[in-house]
């Protein structure tokens, strides 16, 4: 509607313009931080959009004869365009200011070729660093959670662990659906890392002090110069550099992290079975049984787990007292300054995170960041980044179901067991763990004789030397590596009782990557009347190399001795090598014509190792324009409608593949009694592998209002991706577990909306609000011939989540109760068992809609922001929760098992005349409703065995970042001699406003950074950080 | 001056790699693309007894055919969940038969590798065999290949086939041509004329399986079969040494499943250690089979110290029967009963999986029937109970008053004096009560005990999605 009235308002405001004289105008354009001149800055007559003159190498323009022009503006990228009235005037001279909301102006598109964000044919957003560190999760991924239209982000499930982000939704059936991330041109490797241990993504080891800002390539339209490597978006992240001036920064956090959510638990009912609690004993003993289901807890003596003759009691806290406050400390010095040609940046961070489980994900990291710039040469120069980082960490925690997650302590257990039961863990003679349930590990006995460690010692390095040809061409060469190397090792003591090693284990690895990049680039900008060109032209060759040693012992000799040789048996030794190549060739046009209408047209042509010599050559366009519509029509100074731009654009993209699927191999498993073991691969390889194919289309505009008070942006996107490369499951008769295939379809689409407002822009008071929402919509649209399933990810054989033809991606199924025709529960003669329908359907773990909101505040020194993240729709499976059902733990278990009590071991009834108990509310087949009462006990061991009871809705509301902060007037900083102070005090999470999953269970919990979403197990509960910030620049 | 950086930098550009040794980079170097025929007999072997020897055994066999008794899990409670079923499906395929199946794939068209291709058959068909008596009709001539859609076979033509592909296998084999190294082949050391056996006393083990009435089987068919394989019966399993027992290892990779779960992970798995079965105690103790000493260890604690106690197969139950007898298994433990003998529980256990005990039963099975033989029925039912005890290192004294004891000695009815008649219904339930001249039931008593599952005895039985063979259940003990 607003649309329309600006439009209106267009039409109507055009007839009037001004009839003009001819006059003659010159003048110089400079910058005003420096004074120097301002080459190729365009002069435009408002009117017509028509361009007049370009200044020189001086700054300097002229306009022979200006006819029918009255007002003249000048436009420069990075700068704020400047309005001349004419009137008269023979010189003008102008001097520029950079644009404040520079990201809004100019932006780093693919391959790093900044331009103009008004020329884009896609929609973009971006994000500065500063929006970041703040609030800033151990995770860099989690950081973006909220703050952009389109991309989700699923958190790790600890500090350390693997996030994972999609944007736009899933593109690949089986394969990678995470971005690119690239640093200052350079790919870098974000491998997610979990596993029994989640060790981590690879971009978690950016440092947030060093970034400048970040800029998301939502899909192929913006990616598509990426080619193979761009079906799943870009995140294209900038380095800070040095301004030239002396300046020293010094930042430093102390934030703690706390849960912040338990679960309801019952304190009636402590550790026994049918309601007594181990009737082999004339003294009970707590360690026969191990679930929370004996009798009432009346404070009669029992053994309790450590031997200690105790009154059975409730111990209310006893799960909230294992866990403690983690302290996430950060400190940064940042030292830059320079002179005349030559310009650097230097930076130091130092990270020491702690876990909310003391003892583990004991973090250090160390990142040095050097940033030059040099002016070799009036033409040549010369930009360098060299990053290291040495991350390190100390017992990384088990996770999900692993008998060693300590986690799992909230899911069993026992109501009666006082936390203090659990240590000493070990016994002081025989070195055994002691004090364990039954499915669980005593965790104290995890922390302290599973030790693990690896460090990771990562460099990352751009270095782009350039030459300048003229003013309108230059050659740029981008030279890019990412390296690390990655040892570590895992150890699990003699004497475990629970797990499967009780004589002990350890591994060692030993990894090396080493990615390299060389680009080379032909740029070309020139104007020629009325019309801008850019042209792009380069080649680039990305080379990978990996290998891992990985060494492991399945027994000890001795007790705590952290070394190889310390083995019972031969080592098992394992190297993985993994070596691959990409070159390209591209090209990109951008044409406008008077700063209003743009066309973008790219190419991309690959050649990779991967595929099959037949097939590894492939080419990729895409085109797009946009269109200013209110320039287009001359309405530039509306007080209502200040920008209008449409846009539309149509990209192909694709993806290679893994190195080695095409031929297939043995492997060597060991020796068995002298002779050597060896197996055919379990996944069948295709020697005829064809590469992906996305086709992505993309509608939007944008639309500013109120003299750019308020932004709109909306976007519309249709994305399919064909000839996936799928790992399909085999019937295992097949003689293979998986195949790789060309096969399948997935379309996207979906709407993407943000919007931003400066509400109030006094000088004392100011209020800005940005709103993202973006819904994607997915579906699979074919899989292979006959085969309308993927299994994505299961929890044993309760839950399976699929790739399903018809279905949204990362759709559940698995055990449910089947209904009758009114939907009723059916349940079997005898009113005991429910009937099962193995495959029920219950929905996809992809949400409806995501949406978030930022208000920020400011008042005069004081500002105020928070964050709003919203998912809704998506669903859960808690395989925590299925286990607190099963062991009576939590308060719901508390159903029915008073008035069994009553009826069966007070009263004595039994069998048939038990009135008193837990009743299943469902029917017979014959319509008859069941009123058999079964034993509380026997029913919640049932419900977990039916997948849809412990199924929940993942919406959530989240009130995810919040800060106040106050910046220190100058004249105080002066008098400490600082240019500028800033304290704030932050927090993450601090609350969940909404929610439908149990207490205790994280809407946002995950089992895994992969594609098989859905799926919670072992999960810590809900948890916030929150803390303090001080940054002072000298 | 500009020219220099430009062709500094375009030099640099063109030093990116070119195309040609891409194929050349994308050469696995982690993994071979051929192997010795060697290694992958050796390892379907060990897949092999780490399937049925392993979980399998332990959950479902012994537990359907009350030799062990453990608490909890699917199919203890007679059911199962298909994850766990997959599980052994994939073995067989996967594990099993995709090593000897790859053997026959790469070296059928080499003349020297004729035996060794030849033998990966025989033992591929007897995976077969054992797929089709779990699991009725399972895909055999199309499988292996990686199609995503596997046609079954029916379960009565992967009889025929299998009867018929190991005659042929049996008779090609070149006993002076090529043979797998002592150590890779760990059932036969090599020996070409053992596998020959093998193949034949596995005809024989089919044959007799298809021996009962239409629908379950083809007794004609059966007869000409067994007839055939008599009429060569120098060439089926005739003397212990052609027991096809391979042992385990004493690595943690290599070891018996068995030992692994309950000797190595004891204190993980104390509350489902598998212990013997009440009843095969209470069907042994009665003759006084000295076997019992072997299958089982006495008691090491609880009220039957030293004695043979095993469990029932109920896991406890109420702690009172309906009489007011106090139920003897309330509050015991899995450490109360009797231990699995030592023998089985060892790392270094062996599997059987074809026994000159068992051919000794099946010859007498095929003679009671009369389809020939050089011995009587009589002759080779002594023969097999010899060799039973012989293997597990018992006298021949020992053995010869075991022969006649009342209900074992050939002919004669079990001895029921002194016993109530509940004890006898007992027995008839468990089909350990044998009638005087019910030799066929006698034979198949000492053949296995646990064919008395009557629906395991026929061959083609298709409504049971996942069937216990007998073939599997007897050829350990």
């Amino acid at each position: 509607m607003k649309l329309i009235y600006a439009l209106l308002i267009c039409f109507l405001i055009f007839p009037f313009a001004l009839s003009a004289q001819i006059y003659s105008v010159r003048g110089t354009v400079t910058d005003i931080a420096d004074g120097k001149p301002l080459v190729g800055v365009s002069v435009k007559s408002i009117k017509g959009m028509k361009q007049l003159a370009i200044t020189n190498g001086a700054g300097q323009y002229a306009i022979a004869s200006v006819e029918a022009v009255d007002e003249i503006f000048f436009s420069y990228v990075g700068m704020q365009t400047v309005q001349e009235k004419i009137n008269g005037r023979a010189k003008i001279d102008v001097v520029m200011t950079a644009d404040q909301n520079a990201l809004s102006t100019v932006v780093v598109t693919a391959l790093g070729i900044k331009r103009e964000a008004r020329s884009l044919s896609y929609s973009r957003q971006g994000l500065n660093g500063t929006d970041l560190s703040e609030t800033k999760s151990p995770n860099l991924i989690s950081s973006l959670s909220g703050k952009i239209a389109g991309v989700q982000v699923v958190p790790p499930g600890f500090n350390t662990g693997s996030a994972r982000i999609i944007i736009r939704g899933n593109s690949s059936l089986t394969g990678n659906n995470q971005p690119l991330f690239v640093v200052d041109g350079m790919p870098i490797d974000n491998t997610p890392g979990d596993g029994n241990i989640d060790y981590g993504n690879g971009a978690a080891n950016l440092n947030y002090e060093d970034i400048e800002s970040i800029e998301i390539l939502k899909g192929p339209n913006a990616s598509a110069l990426y080619g193979s490597r761009a079906a799943n978006g870009v995140v294209l992240i900038t380095s800070k550099k040095g301004t030239g001036k002396t300046k020293v920064t010094a930042n430093s956090s102390l934030m703690f992290q706390k849960l912040t959510e338990f679960p309801e638990y019952q304190n009636a009912y402590g550790v026994g079975t049918s309601f007594y609690i181990d009737n082999t004993h004339s003294i009970p003993e707590a360690n026969v049984n191990y679930r929370s289901w004996g009798s009432p807890m009346l404070g009669q003596p029992y053994v309790a787990i450590n031997g200690e003759l105790k009154s059975y009691l409730p111990n209310p806290n006893n799960v909230k007292d294992f866990y403690s406050q983690a302290k996430l400390f950060t400190n940064n010095i940042a030292l830059e300054g320079g002179s005349g040609n030559s310009i650097y940046r230097i930076s130091y961070t130092n990270y020491a995170g702690t876990s909310v489980v003391d003892g583990f994900n004991k973090q250090g990291k160390n990142s040095f960041d050097l940033s030059l710039q040099n002016k070799v040469s009036k033409y040549f120069s010369l930009d360098g980044k060299i990053s290291f980082v040495r991350d390190r960490v100390d017992n990384r925690q088990y996770s999900n179901s692993n008998g060693r997650n300590p986690t799992n302590l909230y899911t069993h257990m026992a109501r009666s067991t006082d936390l203090a039961e659990m240590d000493p863990y070990k016994n002081a003679i025989t070195g055994k763990e002691i004090g364990t349930h039954r499915n669980f590990s005593n965790p104290y006995w995890v922390i302290n004789e599973n030790p693990n460690q690896d460090t990771k010692d990562r460099l990352i390095v751009a270095i782009n030397p350039q030459v300048t040809i003229n003013d309108w061409l230059k050659f740029t060469t981008r030279l890019g590596a990412d390296v690390f190397w990655w040892d570590g090792f895992e150890f699990n003591n003699i004497g475990s009782v629970i797990a499967n090693n009780p004589d002990g284990f350890m591994r060692t690895f030993n990894t090396k990557q080493q990615n390299f990049n060389m680009e080379g680039l032909l740029t070309l900008k020139k104007d020629i009347a009325d019309f801008s060109v850019m042209a792009n032209l380069g080649a680039s060759s990305f080379r990978s190399n990996f290998e891992k040693r990985d060494e492991s012992i399945n027994s000890l000799l001795q007790p705590g001795l952290i070394n190889l040789s310390n083995a019972k048996e031969y080592p098992t030794v394992v190297q993985s090598i993994r070596k691959r190549q990409l070159n390209s060739v591209f090209g990109a046009l951008s044409l406008g014509y008077r700063n209003y209408a743009f066309i973008d047209l790219t190419g991309r042509n690959d050649w990779t190792s991967t595929l099959p010599k037949s097939n590894n050559a492939y080419f990729y366009p895409s085109v797009g324009g946009s269109l200013i519509l209110n320039e287009l029509l001359g309405v530039v100074n509306s007080e209502i409608l200040s920008f209008a731009k449409l846009r539309a654009s149509y990209a192909i993209v694709g993806n290679d593949t893994d190195p080695y699927r095409l031929a297939q191999t043995y492997s060597f498993n060991g020796f068995f009694n002298g002779a050597t073991l060896a197996s055919l691969s379990t996944t069948m390889n295709n020697p005829d592998l064809k590469p992906e194919r996305t086709v992505s289309k993309e509608f939007g505009t944008t639309l500013r209002f109120f003299k750019n008070r308020l932004t709109i942006d909306g976007t519309y996107y249709d994305a399919a991706t064909t000839n996936q490369i799928v790992t399909a499951q085999l019937p295992t008769s097949s003689g293979y577990q998986q195949r790789i295939y060309n096969a399948g379809k997935i379309a996207n689409w979906g709407y993407e909306l943000s919007a931003d407002a400066k509400i109030l822009q006094g000088k004392a008071l100011s209020w800005q609000a940005q709103l993202n929402y973006s819904k994607n919509n997915s579906r699979v649209v074919s899989l292979l011939d006959g085969i309308d399933r993927f299994q994505l990810n299961n929890n044993s054989s309760y839950l399976y989540v699929y790739a399903e033809v018809g279905k949204p991606y990362a759709y559940l199924r698995g055990l449910g109760v089947a209904r009758d025709a009114e939907g009723h529960m059916l349940i079997e003669d005898g009113g005991s068992l429910l009937v099962k329908d193995a495959d029920m359907a219950f929905g996809t773990a992809s949400p409806d809609w995501l949406a978030g909101l930022t208000n920020t505040f400011r008042y005069r020194k004081f500002d105020l922001s928070f964050l709003i993240d919203v998912k809704k729709g998506g669903i859960i499976y808690s395989g925590s929760y299925s286990r607190m059902l099963t062991n009576g733990v939590v308060a719901e278990t508390l159903y029915g098992r008073d008035d069994f009590y009553k009826h069966s071991v007070i009263f004595g009834e039994n069998g048939t005349e038990l009135s008193g108990g837990a009743v299943w509310d469902a029917y017979f087949a014959n319509g008859t409703k069941n009123t058999k009462y079964v034993t509380p006990q026997n029913y919640e061991y049932a419900r977990p065995n039916y997948a849809e009871f412990v199924i929940y809705d993942a919406s959530y509301v989240k009130l995810r970042e919040v800060a106040l902060g106050y910046n220190l007037p100058d004249k105080w900083a002066k008098k400490l001699t600082l240019k500028g102070a800033r304290v704030s005090a932050s927090g993450r999470n601090l609350a969940i406003l909404y929610k439908k999953t149990p207490k205790g269970i994280d809407p946002e919990a995950t089992s895994t950074s992969g594609n098989g979403q859905g799926i919670e197990n072992g999960a810590l509960p809900p948890n916030a950080i929150y803390g303090f910030n001080i940054r002072l620049t000298f | 001056m500009k020219i220099k950086y430009i062709l500094f930098l375009l030099s640099l550009s063109l030093s990116m790699g070119c195309t040609k040794d891409f194929e050349e980079i994308n050469q696995n170097p982690n993994n071979p693309t051929q192997v010795e025929p060697d290694f992958l007999l050796t390892t379907s072997i060990f897949q092999a007894m780490n399937l049925y020897g392993g979980d399998m055994n332990r959950v479902v066999f012994f537990n359907y055919t009350q030799h062990f008794s453990g608490f909890q899990g699917e199919f203890q409670r007679y059911s199962f969940n298909n994850a766990t079923n997959s599980g052994y499906w994939k073995s067989t395929y996967i594990g099993c038969m995709q090593p000897v199946n790859q053997i026959i794939l790469n070296f059928k068209a080499n003349s020297a590798y004729k035996n060794r291709v030849l033998i990966a058959q025989i033992w591929k068909d007897y995976i077969i065999s054992n797929a089709v008596s779990i699991w009725g009709a399972v895909p055999t001539t199309e499988a292996l290949n990686g199609s995503p859609s596997v046609p079954f076979t029916k379960e009565e033509d992967i009889y025929y086939n299998l009867l018929a592909d190991l005659k042929q296998l049996a008779s090609s084999i070149d006993l002076s041509g090529d043979k797998y190294s002592v150590v890779a082949d760990k059932i036969y050391g090599g020996d070409l004329l053992k596998w020959k056996k093998f193949a034949n006393t596995l005809r024989l083990r089919l044959a007799m399986r298809i021996s009962n009435a239409a629908p379950n089987g083809n007794p004609e068919a059966a007869k000409k079969l067994v007839q055939e394989i008599f009429a060569n019966e120098q060439n089926t399993i005739t003397v212990q040494a052609e027991t096809a027992a391979p042992v385990w290892g004493t690595s943690s990779d290599t070891w018996s499943p068995l030992y692994n779960y309950v000797v190595y992970n004891y204190t993980a798995n104390k509350a489902t250690i598998p212990v013997v079965n009440e009843s095969l105690i209470y069907h042994m103790a009665p003759y006084n089979d000295a076997r019992l000493a072997i299958y089982a260890q006495p008691a090491k604690q609880g009220p039957q110290l030293n004695k043979f106690f095993g469990q029932n197969i109920s896991y406890g139950g109420g702690s009172q029967y309906a009489s007011g007898q106090v139920n003897p298994h309330t509050g015991l433990k899995q450490d109360d009963y009797s231990y699995i003998g030592a023998r089985f529980l060892k790392p270094d256990a062996e599997y059987v999986f074809i026994s000159y005990t068992e051919a000794c039963f099946l010859k007498a099975e095929a003679s009671l029937k009369g389809w020939g033989g050089s011995k009587s029925a009589e002759q080779y039912y002594y023969e097999g109970i010899d060799a039973s005890y012989n293997r597990y290192g018992l006298t021949s004294a020992q053995a010869a008053i075991y022969k006649n004891t009342p209900g074992v000695k050939w002919s004669s009815a079990s001895d029921t004096t002194g016993r109530s008649s509940q004890f006898k219904d007992w027995l008839q339930i468990c089909s350990s009560y044998i009638a005087a001249g019910d030799n066929y039931k006698q034979i198949i008593m000492q053949h296995g005990y646990t064919r008395t599952r009557r629906r395991c005895l026929g061959a083609y039985q298709k409504e049971q999605s996942f069937r216990i063979s007998t073939t599997i259940c007897y050829i350990r003990w």
